[in-house]
């Protein structure tokens, strides 16, 4: 192990120096009882458990605060060490209640684990009583503070892991215990219930309420999370077949315990597709938020679909699958011999797995002849991926999270990742508690803006400002002669141009388009100076119209400032769902085949015609939107949707539905009776991530494995297997039968989830983003035409409102709605069923808060409660997704981009009848 | 019993001067004792804002100490001495004699928040015993007439 030579209980062991005594312990097996070590935290010693003797001067030390050093000679369990130990326990006890039975922990107490191995039944002291009521004011959390051993796990975790810093020790002595600001409630605090304290509570003082049982699970199985794309492993406990319980799974799994790999023996799991890292440890750690901890409880929705559904006149009618499998099979023929391929249109799922998208595609492409295939990211992130793209030429792939700590700055721009990746939000918060400058740019309030070195706050109107203010910090920046010189040398070209563009900039002129003044310019370029920068891009930047532009001025700075490509300069998109790199990796999209390859590129067509022995369609495909707007038009008659509810999440539902109700045929696949399912003609039931195997690619390109935990509901059936049950009716010969088949074909064919094969990056031509050092040099290009084009706003009636997604949501909250603890929360909290304003637009529109008004565009009206907030811009507004069926985005056309923002009007005004389509 | 107005200016610019000091916090937190009297809980946000931590924490360190104090206290803090030395020398008829003149217990103030009542382990002045402080001024050899003259001469300052 290292270089350090000592002895623990007689065995000769080595260490590295600096390693504390209990990680040597640990690494040889050898037991040593602790309450307030956590591998995940720093050491503490608190609870004094981990005591052991060192022979020769006769100390007793805490082992996990002592470094080993040459020559110890360590005794953990000599006479002396077990009377101090027992003696602790014992104190512990004294003051612990003796409602052991009732308590949820169960045998999963630390204290109880320790006090019966050390063989202690009784304190045999007098109990102290300590009184403390027994709290559960919200849907997440119990808090029996009687039970606490004082060990600091739950305010170091929140302190050092999440950072949001809602608890701390209050009072001293006797009287110390874990309390929010003022001892509010949780909910009254600004605790984000991610649960992460609860999930390392030793005792039960802190529980995981519960949905369905009580006690301790029957047996708990790593499992991924379903929801965001940052992609944290979970530990599922199960009992009778449900999810009851999710926790986060230990950061590094023991190889016995990981997932076994289905591709080959040798697969490292799991492997990444751009860059190789530390790939056995979780993206999480020992952290989850409040969806990946909490909002799992819709696995056991009574909504969930249990059995293959055809629409009849008596409505739905259950059948068994062969029938249903026909039936899809046989409809969907007909309709391509009496229409023709392109009258089909294929909706695939970044909720699904990479898989189950390749299958769906391969039914699309090559059993249809059609390449009407597209998904949905919940936040629409699909434009801002296609634009890096092709600016990098297919150089960029976001780098591990885990190099944000190795970020000399950081840029989040138009995202506020607390609400929508909040474990990324963590790692950004840790990187600034350990001095990383951040500066935060927006149009509208973020949490993070709080913890922000610098916040520059754009006005609400002209989407260029984003791209303005980049463009003025580099000219910033190279006043200060903070620019990477020789970075730029080679890898860039044209600087000279765009420096002399950018000379021309003044800063009052800027200050009137943007709203960012010069002093907070000046500012973040100071704590940009001479760094490099990594970048969080947002949704208020990718849904933009201006998107191109705004990328290619972040790739300007992130190429003038030595950081694109480079360690710590990583370039993060505010990706929303777990799989939508997989999405995208496997075919799912119109313009591109499996592997990320151009449609239009005859050498990738001929390619896949070679690899799937067929001809492709020579016609392009139909992106989603295209594609419905082909079936209001009559042109396209049928639709298969697997895993995506676009009566939700798409603008304006009417249309949608009016859309569906057109079809010829509408097959739906999915784990939910959603309203997109209702307005299907066949329901198959597929299913959930924990009944099933495949894998998830989250938005580092990390490829990882699931593996089922529990068996999908009643007939519900893997979406692979429904998938390649189809292929088989539609393509006789086909030869993939199993999910392995699918497996080896993909790693056989596709780059980048090969396992062996090359990264994607490589591909670019572009030098940054090559390894070999060939390739050119990328340049920077001018991103504007005049400042002029960004128009200072101008006040009127309209309000620019911006969508923001709560963290309790994920997107348009299809799956999120149907928890009920989610549910339960969201009526506790008022703001997400308001619009904000700053009050004094309030008063210039005449409206008072608390009341009901109508938010109106040209394309619908919603009603919502009046909130207000001075730190919002005037002229802006801010409204939430997901809540009330998510009839936000019924504001918004289908020719809107969801994620820029809209404009609005808002009136006093009463709720007459609820709008239609906003159904779960 | 209403709480006297808190001076909020004198908390702004104490906040924006230590802004930027390194360790700051527990200064900051003397000072704003010093000038308000105790620290107001509506204070805590905007120290922690100030100074960049968590609110909890600032709490935190507040709770901690006993030398700082959440609640408002008199314009007046006694402090009777109930060391050893203080003790020999009857510091506890000194303590009850007070809290008979005051019609306050220890930690308590009195409604016209003149005088607040606390008993401190030494005050280190022991040649002095019994002793007591009034805010900074110390009294020492402390004797009933002596107690009630204090008192006296203090409730009309």
């Amino acid at each position: 192990m290292g270089d350090i030579s000592l002895s623990i209980n007689g065995r000769r062991v080595t260490a590295s120096a600096g390693h504390s005594l209990l990680a040597v312990a640990d690494a040889y097996n050898i037991p040593i009882p602790r309450l307030c070590y956590h591998p995940e935290l720093k050491p503490y010693g608190a609870c004094r458990l981990c005591l052991v003797e060192e022979e020769t001067s006769g100390r007793l030390l805490a082992a996990c605060v002592t470094p080993a050093a040459a020559d110890m000679t360590i005794q953990t369990d000599s006479a002396r060490v077990l009377t101090h130990r027992r003696r602790i326990v014992r104190l512990l006890m004294a003051e612990h209640p003796e409602s052991c039975v009732v308590c949820n922990k169960g045998n999963r107490c630390e204290l109880r684990l320790i006090a019966a191995r050390l063989g202690i039944a009784d304190s045999g002291l007098d109990a102290m009583p300590n009184f403390k009521p027994f709290e559960q004011g919200n849907p997440f959390m119990t808090r029996d503070l009687s039970k606490c051993v004082l060990c600091g796990k739950c305010i170091r975790a929140d302190h050092e892991l999440v950072g949001v810093g809602a608890i701390d020790y209050q009072g001293r002595g006797f009287d110390s215990r874990p309390a929010t600001l003022l001892e509010n409630p949780l909910e009254a605090s600004t605790c984000t219930f991610c649960g992460t304290c609860a999930a390392m509570c030793p005792t039960g003082a802190l529980g995981l309420r519960f949905g369905v049982v009580a006690g301790t699970p029957e047996y708990e199985k790593p499992s991924l999370c379903g929801f965001c794309a940052v992609g944290c492993r979970l530990l599922l406990g199960v009992t009778g077949n449900q999810v009851v319980e999710v926790n986060p799974a230990p950061a590094i799994l023991k190889p016995a315990a990981a997932f076994r790999p289905t591709i080959t023996s040798q697969t490292p799991v799991p492997w990444f597709l751009g860059s190789t890292t530390d790939a056995g440890r979780s993206v999480n750690g020992a952290t989850l938020c409040i969806r990946g901890h909490y909002a799992h409880d819709y696995l056991n929705s009574p909504a969930r679909l249990t059995h293959p559904l055809v629409k009849t006149e008596d409505g739905w009618q259950t059948v068994a699958w062969p029938g249903a499998l026909e039936l899809t099979a046989r409809r969907l023929n007909e309709i391509r011999k009496q229409y023709g391929a392109q009258s089909i249109g294929f909706v695939g799922s970044p909720a699904c797995s990479t898989e189950e998208n390749y299958l769906l595609q391969k039914l699309a492409r090559m059993a249809l002849g059609t390449h009407n295939i597209d998904h949905a990211d919940g936040l629409n992130t699909q434009a801002g991926i296609e634009a890096l793209g092709q600016l990098t030429h297919h150089g960029w792939q976001a780098p591990p999270l885990a190099d944000l700590a190795q970020a000399e700055s950081i840029i989040i721009m138009g995202a506020d990742p607390d609400q929508t990746l909040p474990v990324m939000a963590y790692y950004l918060r840790r990187a600034r508690q350990a001095g990383t400058p951040v500066i935060t740019i927006h149009r509208c309030p973020t949490a993070f803006d709080r913890n922000a070195t610098v916040h520059l706050r754009l006005k609400p109107s002209g989407d260029g400002a984003y791209a303005w203010v980049l463009s003025d910090l580099i000219r910033r920046l190279h006043q200060q002669k903070g620019l990477d010189a020789a970075f730029t040398e080679h890898r860039a070209r044209d600087v000279k141009i765009f420096l002399e563009h950018a000379e021309a900039l003044t800063s009052d002129h800027l200050e009137s388009c943007t709203g960012a003044s010069d002093q907070d310019l000046a500012a973040a370029a100071r704590a940009l100076a001479g760094r490099r920068i990594a970048f969080v891009v947002g949704s208020d930047v990718l849904g933009s119209l201006d998107i191109v532009n705004t990328l290619q001025a972040l790739l300007n700075l992130s190429l003038a400032t030595g950081s694109l490509n480079q360690p710590g300069g990583g370039i993060y998109l505010e990706q929303s769902d777990a799989n939508s790199t997989g999405a995208r990796l496997s075919g799912c999209q119109p313009h591109r085949l499996p592997g990320d390859l151009p449609l239009t590129d005859t050498d990738a067509r001929r390619y896949w015609e070679k690899s799937w022995h067929t001809s492709l369609s020579p016609d392009q495909g139909l992106s989603l939107r295209r594609m419905l707007a082909e079936a209001e038009a009559g042109n396209l008659k049928a639709l298969y949707i697997m895993g995506a509810n676009p009566l939700r999440n798409l603008p304006d539902a009417p249309r949608v539905q009016a859309v569906l109700s057109r079809l010829e045929l509408l097959v739906v696949q999915d784990i939910l009776h959603t309203v997109t399912a209702d307005a299907a003609h066949i329901i198959l039931p597929g299913a959930a991530f924990s009944e099933k195997a495949g894998t998830l690619i989250n938005l580092e390109g990390r490829c990882q494995p699931l593996a089922p935990v529990v068996d999908p509901p009643v007939e519900a059936r893997a979406d692979w297997w429904i998938l390649t049950e189809l292929l088989q009716r539609l393509l006789p010969d086909h030869p993939l039968k199993t999910l392995e088949d699918t497996q080896h074909e993909m790693a056989r064919s596709i780059p980048g989830y090969a396992i062996n094969g090359p990264p994607l990056r490589t591909r670019s031509r572009y030098g940054p983003f090559r390894s070999d050092g060939t390739g050119e040099p990328l340049p920077l290009q001018w991103p504007h035409d005049t400042l002029s084009e960004a128009q200072p706003a101008t006040p009127s009636s309209s309000l620019h409102a911006f969508i923001v997604y709560p963290r309790h949501h994920l997107g348009g909250g299809t799956r999120t709605a149907h928890s009920p603890r989610i549910q339960h929360w969201e009526q506790q909290l008022p703001l997400t069923r308001s619009i904000v304003l700053h009050p004094s637009d309030a008063q210039r529109l005449n409206l008072t808060a608390g009341t009901t008004v109508e938010v109106r565009t040209a394309t619908g009206s919603i009603h919502r409660d009046l909130h207000l907030d001075p730190h919002l811009t005037p002229g802006s507004a801010v409204l939430y997704a997901g809540s009330k069926g998510n009839d936000v985005l019924n504001l918004l056309s289908w020719e809107d981009n969801t994620q820029g923002g809209v404009m609005v009007e808002v009136m006093s005004g009463y709720i007459i009848q609820t709008p239609k389509g906003t159904n779960p | 019993m209403t709480t006297p107005p808190i001076n909020w200016e004198a908390i702004h610019t104490l906040i924006d001067k230590y802004r930027q000091t390194k360790w700051g916090l527990i200064p900051l937190l003397q000072e704003i004792q010093e000038a308000v009297g105790y620290i107001p809980p509506e204070a805590i946000e905007p120290v922690a804002d100030g100074l960049k931590l968590h609110p909890s924490e600032v709490q935190g360190v507040i709770t901690f100490y006993a030398g700082f104090t959440l609640k408002p206290r008199g314009k007046w803090v006694l402090r009777v001495c109930r060391g050893t030395a203080c003790h020999v020398k009857g510091s506890q008829n000194i303590l009850r004699l007070m809290q008979q003149e005051t019609g306050l217990r220890e930690g308590q103030t009195s409604e016209d928040y003149t005088f607040s009542l606390e008993t401190v382990a030494c005050l280190g002045a022991c040649f002095l015993a019994p002793t007591m402080m009034v805010n900074r001024d110390y009294y020492g050899k402390l004797s009933p007439t002596k107690v009630s003259s204090i008192l006296q001469e203090y409730s009309n300052a």
